[in-house]
Formats: structure tokens, sequence, C-alpha cells
């Protein structure tokens, strides 16, 4: 099935209702739609709720206040981040895509299930997730911090975080690689190191343990890398808590965002 | 005057005595005699981009540190190729201003600033500009606003100027020109903006216009059934990138660019001549001589502007003149370049548009692989497996040098009306970038195209490369590592980390008897020594 016809139609009625459904409403709905789905649904979710890229739904974007700046970065991106831009859409497609994105910014996100305090307590206690995340300025750095991950990330994305983390790695501090990636080095001698990817090029590999340590590799002393694709140094955390309590950290991480 | 100030004035001016010689002709022809210059863009005219200095050696380019550092006066992206003779540095900055440096030590000797309109327009192409031609005693710039000048080599004044092409219509020059005898050859870049390329030869001593080839034909003229419509009135075909030049067939060997609009063919039906292809003219007159296309009614922007790279080797038997060329399409090319014969060709980089080629060297072409309006994912990127940085041919390997851009990405098509001086695509793409795409430098065999090493960079490198009678490869990345490999084996034998992407061309020159080696990196240039 092609993924567009997986957008429920209860979803473009409420966004678009009711003048959408008729006449030169509809032909906008439709090529909006098609120039999201085309351009931003492979980051930004088809539905527009996010994936590799932030969910767009009931968003202030930090970046865009207004038309012209988020036409801006439609056409260009934005620097710094794995945000590209889409030079070839003239000035009415830019438009017309924005309107799409405000219209999505507008609804109002669906409830998060779960407990909130709760999934704090998990958050600090069992789940010691602050031994690698920073919140608000508590907390070690080694992980992504997630003060407002609750505003970047859907319920989905971070579901899926705490389930296969390895999967969800995030890009954009090593520029489109991916950050956080488990590189394992053995080195001549004999020695192995095993580190998450802080910057490489192709002669030094610049690592970082489970300690927080900084490791520089020479690549030219090493005997063979293995890049963990997959993996990740945050456990499963299918195996370390019931349904409910992922439910209940869910739960906490969606309200984080960037409230200080 | 004391005696002891005339004195020293008398020493000032034999000091720079050698500086601002003359160069003629005959020494750009005969470049190879003199390996401590750099005279062409690419160094020699047949494009090999080979320094045949060799007091950097394997064995010793692991000492190889700075000497002195330019920075540029504003930053940008540097892509330029210094020229360098008789002691003096010829290097551009962006937008298309000259900077001529002493060689030895860096120090500024004049600068020549080109101021641009505000409403200048570059359309499909940042503001660079890639580099100077010299001949005789002036050095030729062709600037982003659609002007080419000739600068006096001693002083940097404009000896004169001529407006090639009207910058409003989205016409401009990125490129170094190249000078041949007694006439400076330019191209355009235009080609995102549906311009009619061409290029022109102007009379080095007065600006005048000799000839003009329109890399589009006209009606009437051979070609244009290969275009439907109207459609070859903005079919684009720039010239954007410095061709080669054979002084005995009096050819130069020109790469064409893509068609217009990039990605939605649908109003250009046919083979698109002479877009994405290399064409020979006749050096006097600008009559087209041959020409061979790689891709017929491109559209994913793989246009042929790469460096045709010249040489003399025994093909089946018999000696011939050969232009091999690494192209943007991902296949490697071996041309007879007196009459445009195709003799070989093979897929060099990771490729899915075709099966392979005919044995005409025609791609024969998968299905399906066109841009659409769902996006369709192919190898190599529209960026190409290569790009405008350079390749680099080493007589002593019989090796061709390519830095490699191994990267798929999603290629779309919208509809588009052209619209003068405005972009004129038809689509775009999204490239899979990060740990998804793969730089590498290649080292292919140069009658064969067979890869005999490969040497892995992290990120596709927007950096060419020089071999070197030392033996070595030198190259740059995106990370901003600039190295030396073992023209041999690929080996990694020295690198030096500039802290800023490297998107420039090698170059070496010697300077009272000691070789360099030249690299841009970030907003400055890097100029090494032993």
């Amino acid at each position: 099935m092609p993924a567009r016809l997986l957008v429920p139609i209860g979803f473009l009625i409420f966004i678009w209702s009711p003048s959408a459904l008729l006449g030169q409403a509809a032909d906008d709905l439709a090529s909006s739609r098609q120039l999201y789905e085309n351009q931003c649904a492979r980051c930004h979710g088809i539905d527009g709720g996010g994936g590799e890229g932030p969910s767009l739904i009931g968003r202030q974007f930090s970046h865009a206040a207004d038309d012209e700046s988020l036409t801006r970065i439609i056409r260009n991106g934005i620097p710094g981040t794995a945000m590209p831009g889409a030079g070839w859409l003239d000035e009415d497609e830019a438009q017309s895509l924005a309107n799409y994105v405000w219209t999505l910014a507008s609804i109002e996100p669906v409830p998060v299930p779960g407990n909130q305090a709760l999934g704090r307590i998990l958050f600090e206690g069992k789940g010691e997730c602050a031994t690698c995340h920073i919140v608000n300025g508590l907390g070690t750095g080694l992980g992504p911090e997630l003060s407002d991950i609750g505003a970047r990330r859907d319920v989905r994305y971070l579901r899926r975080s705490l389930l296969n983390p390895g999967a969800v790695l995030p890009r954009g501090q090593l520029g489109p690689h991916s950050s956080f990636l488990v590189v394992k080095a053995e080195i001549q001698d004999g020695r192995t190191f095993r580190g998450m990817r802080v910057n490489e090029d192709a002669f030094v590999l610049l690592l970082r343990d489970q300690g927080g340590n900084y490791l520089t590799l020479v690549k030219s002393d090493t005997s063979a890398l293995e890049r963990e694709f997959g993996t990740s140094f945050m456990p499963d955390y299918n195996e370390l808590m019931t349904e409910d309590e992922i439910v209940n950290l869910v739960a906490y991480m969606a309200s984080l965002r960037g409230n200080r | 005057m004391n005696r002891a100030v005339r004195l020293a004035m008398v020493m000032v001016l034999v000091s720079l005595a050698p500086l601002f010689a003359q160069v003629p002709f005959e020494r750009l022809v005969n470049s190879h005699l003199e390996p401590e210059s750099w005279l062409t863009y690419s160094g020699s005219y047949d494009s090999h981009r080979f320094s045949h200095l060799d007091q950097i050696t394997k064995e010793n380019v692991g000492n190889l540190s700075p000497k002195w550092v330019y920075q540029m006066r504003r930053p940008g992206l540097v892509e330029t190729t210094p020229i360098v003779y008789d002691g003096v540095m010829y290097l551009t900055e962006s937008p298309s201003n000259v900077t001529a440096l002493d060689a030895g030590t860096g120090r500024t000797l004049w600068r020549w600033t080109r101021p641009m309109p505000e409403d200048l327009r570059n359309i499909g192409f940042p503001r660079v500009n890639r580099g100077v031609a010299v001949l005789d005693n002036r050095i030729f710039v062709a600037t982003l606003d659609g002007y080419l000048f000739a600068l006096d080599a001693a002083s940097g004044s404009v000896r004169w100027e001529t407006h090639v092409a009207d910058n409003a219509t989205g016409h401009s020059f990125t490129l170094a020109p190249l000078a041949i005898d007694g006439k400076v050859i330019v191209g355009t870049s235009g080609g995102e903006a549906g311009i009619r390329g061409f290029l022109d030869a102007y009379d080095a001593e007065t600006g005048q216009q000799v000839w003009r080839f329109w890399t589009i034909p006209g009606p009437g003229e051979p070609g244009i059934e290969t275009w439907g419509g109207n459609s070859w009135m903005n079919g684009a075909g720039a010239t954007w990138l410095t061709g080669s030049y054979d002084p005995e067939l009096n050819l130069l060997y020109w790469g064409i660019g893509n068609p217009g609009p990039d990605w939605n063919g649908d109003v250009r039906p046919g083979d698109n001549l002479y877009t994405s292809s290399v064409v020979a003219l006749d050096a006097d007159s600008g009559t087209l001589a041959w020409h061979f296309q790689f891709t017929p009614h491109d559209t994913h922007d793989w246009d042929a502007n790469q460096i045709p790279v010249l040489i003399d080797r025994e093909w089946e038997g018999e000696e011939r003149r050969l232009l091999i060329l690494a192209n943007r399409n991902a296949f490697y090319y071996v041309l007879d370049r007196k009459t445009g014969e195709f003799l070989h060709g093979n897929e060099y980089s990771k490729q899915t548009w075709a099966t392979g080629l005919d044995e005409n060297g025609r791609p024969l072409e998968i299905p399906g692989m066109e841009p659409s309006y769902d996006g369709t994912l192919v190898w190599p990127s529209l960026q190409g497996a290569t790009n405008w940085f350079s390749p680099s041919y080493s007589p002593d390997t019989g090796a061709l040098y390519v830095s490699i851009r191994e990267m798929g990405s999603y290629y779309f098509k919208s509809d588009v009306e052209f619209e003068e001086g405005e972009p004129y695509l038809g689509g775009g793409e999204q490239a899979l970038r990060g740990d998804d795409a793969q730089g590498w430098v290649y080292a292919l065999d140069a009658l064969t195209g067979e890869r005999r090493w490969q040497f892995r960079l992290l990120s596709p490198p927007w950096s060419g490369v020089m071999a070197t009678a030392g033996g070595l490869v030198i190259g740059g990345s995106q990370e901003g590592n600039v190295y030396a490999l073992d023209d041999d084996t690929g080996e990694p034998l020295w690198s030096f980390f500039v802290g800023g992407a490297v998107r420039t061309n090698p170059m070496s020159f010697s300077h009272q008897g000691t070789q360099y080696i030249v690299m841009a990196g970030g907003s400055s240039l890097f100029v090494f020594g032993l």
C-alpha cells in the first residue's frame, strides 16, 4: 500500500475541515500534502509525528516564527543540523508546504498516556537515566541532552528509543553522521577500545567510553574498526521495565519541553 | 641619497628582477620543462595535474609541515588553484578578486578587487573562483558578474576588460580561463538558469572576441534535431570548468554541462546535444571537430565538465593520442582524442542507472531511474561519482587518481516553466548522507579503468588530487585533512589537520630550490614544505 494512504481520512478532515473538501481548497490540500510527503515525510513522519526528524504536531518552532522564516528553512535548510533545504521548490510551492506545516503545528497533540510524576521517579531512580542524560542541568552528558526532548520528538520515537535505542541514533553533532555510534577499535598491539564516536575523519577517530573518557585513536595504529550500527550503550528498557513503567517514563520524557 | 641607501635600493631591484617575467605561449606548451612553476589551472595543457618535482618523496613526506599560511580576505569557499612562476603566486579569492603573493614568504605584492553588484545572480553554485590564467605579462580572470579582465602581472592594473555575458540572465564565471597562443578561452556557468551555453575565445592583446562556440545548436545546425520544440533555447550546456588543449592537433577539449531543466526531461525530448558531452574544437576557429556524449538526455544533473585528461599511450599495439575521463555518471571512458572514437568504458564507482555501455559508449539505461514526483533512489547522487575537483594522471604509474563520492540520492521531478534569470531546475534531490555515504580516492588503470587501490575518506570529498614524481598522491577531505598517499599502494604516508573543509585542488611549485605543496582548507591557503 502506498504510504500516503496510511494518512487517516479523519485526520485530514480535522486539519482542513470543512472547506478543505471543496473545490480549490481540496486541490490545495492535495498538492500541499503531496509536497509534504515527497519532501518532508521521510524524516518528519507521514503524519507529521516525527521520526528521525522532530515531530511537527503541536509545535512552536524554534527556528521559524512566521511564513518568511519557515519558507526560508524549507528552501535552505538549517545549517548545522540534519535539516536539508529543498531549494528546487519555488516560492509558491514553499508557501504551500509551509501552510501544511503550520496546520500540523496547530494540531492539539493527542494526550500522552501514562503518569508523568511516576515517570520522573523512574527516570531518576530505577531507570538510572540521569547517569547518562542531562535534564535541566542535572545528570551527566554521556548521552543526548533531554531537557526539551518532548518538544523535539514524538511519543512513538521516545518509546522506540527506550525499546531499541541503537535504531534511533541522532544526527547533527557530527554533521550528517550518526552521533553516539558505538565503535570497537582493535589496536595493533592487541588492545581493544569500545566507545561512542565523537569525531572521525580519514585519519583519526575520537571516542568516548562509558566512563566519559575521551580516546583519540590514530587509524593507522588500529588493526580493526567495527562500527556497531544498530547498537547503543543505552540498555534495552524492554528488559528492565514493565510495560506500565515504560508508558510512564515516556509520559515524563514527553513533558520535557525546555522549561528551565 | 647616501651610498648605503642607493645600494639598498639596487639590492631590492635586483631581488625583484626575476619577478614579473614574461610567460610566452612556448612556456605554457613546455610547462613540463620547468616543474618549479605551475602555469595553468591543471598544471599543463594535458591536464595531468602532475608535479614533476621529486624533492618530497615517500621516504621524507612524513616531515612535511606548514611553511606559511595565507588568510583569505573574506570567509567563504576557497576553490582556487594558484598559478606560480618566477617567484610569484597568483591566486583568486571570493568573489572574483586576484592576489599576487611572494611565493617564498606569502607576503602580498598586489591585490585586485572586483566589486560585485548587489543584485549579483549566482544560480546553482556558490560565489567562488577557481583561478587565473597567465600569458606573456598578463593575468586573466573571469568574474562572477560576467566579465573577463586582463591584469598587468606586475601591478594588477587592468589592461582591458570585456563584457562576455549578462549576469541578469544567470551567466556568471567561476572557472580559471585557459590561455593559449594569443587567445584566452573562457566558459560560462549558468546551467541552472536555462542559459544557452557557449565557449568563447578572446584576443589576449585586445580583449576582442575571436570566436564563440554555442554548446546548444541553433536552427539549421547539426544536432538541433536532438531538441524537441524550442527547448534548445534554454538548453543550458554550461562550460564552467577549465578544459584541456593539444597544441600539436590545435584542438581544445572542453566538458559540456547538463541540459536544462536539470531534472525534468519531459520538456526537452531527445538526446540534447551537446550537453553532458566533451567537445573537441579547432582552437583557431572554434569549429567543432568531434563530440562524444556521455549521458544522452541527462535527467540527473550529471554534467560532463570534469577535467578531460590527455595522455599518449599504446593502445592495441599502436601509439594513440587518448582522452581519458572519469565522468560524473560513474563511468570511465577512453577516447581517441584525434577522432573522438570510443575505445573503452567501464563502471568505476557505484551506479544503479545503467547496465553498462554499448559498443559506441552509449549507456544501456535501466528504465524507471529518472527523477519522479515521489522521488527515485539512484546512485550516484546529483553531485556525481566525481565532480569539478581534479583527477591526476601519473606518467610514472600510468594511473588516473580520482576523488570519489559514493552516495545515493532520491531524485525528484517537479513542473517548471522558464523565466529568464531564475532557477530552471524542474526538481532536486535528497541525498543519503552521513554514514550512508562514503568518500574514497581511487587509483584507476588509465587504459582499463580497473581499480588498483582505494583509500577511504569519511565523507564524499570536494577536493581534487595531485600525483607527483616523488611517488605521492596529495589530496584533502571534507573533515579537514590534507594527506599524502603512496601512489603505488594507496597507503597513507602523511596527513595534516587544517581544521576546515578542503574544497580545492592541490598544486606544487619550487622556490629557491625547495619544493612546496599547496592546499587550501577552510578560508586559508596552506603552503607545506620539508
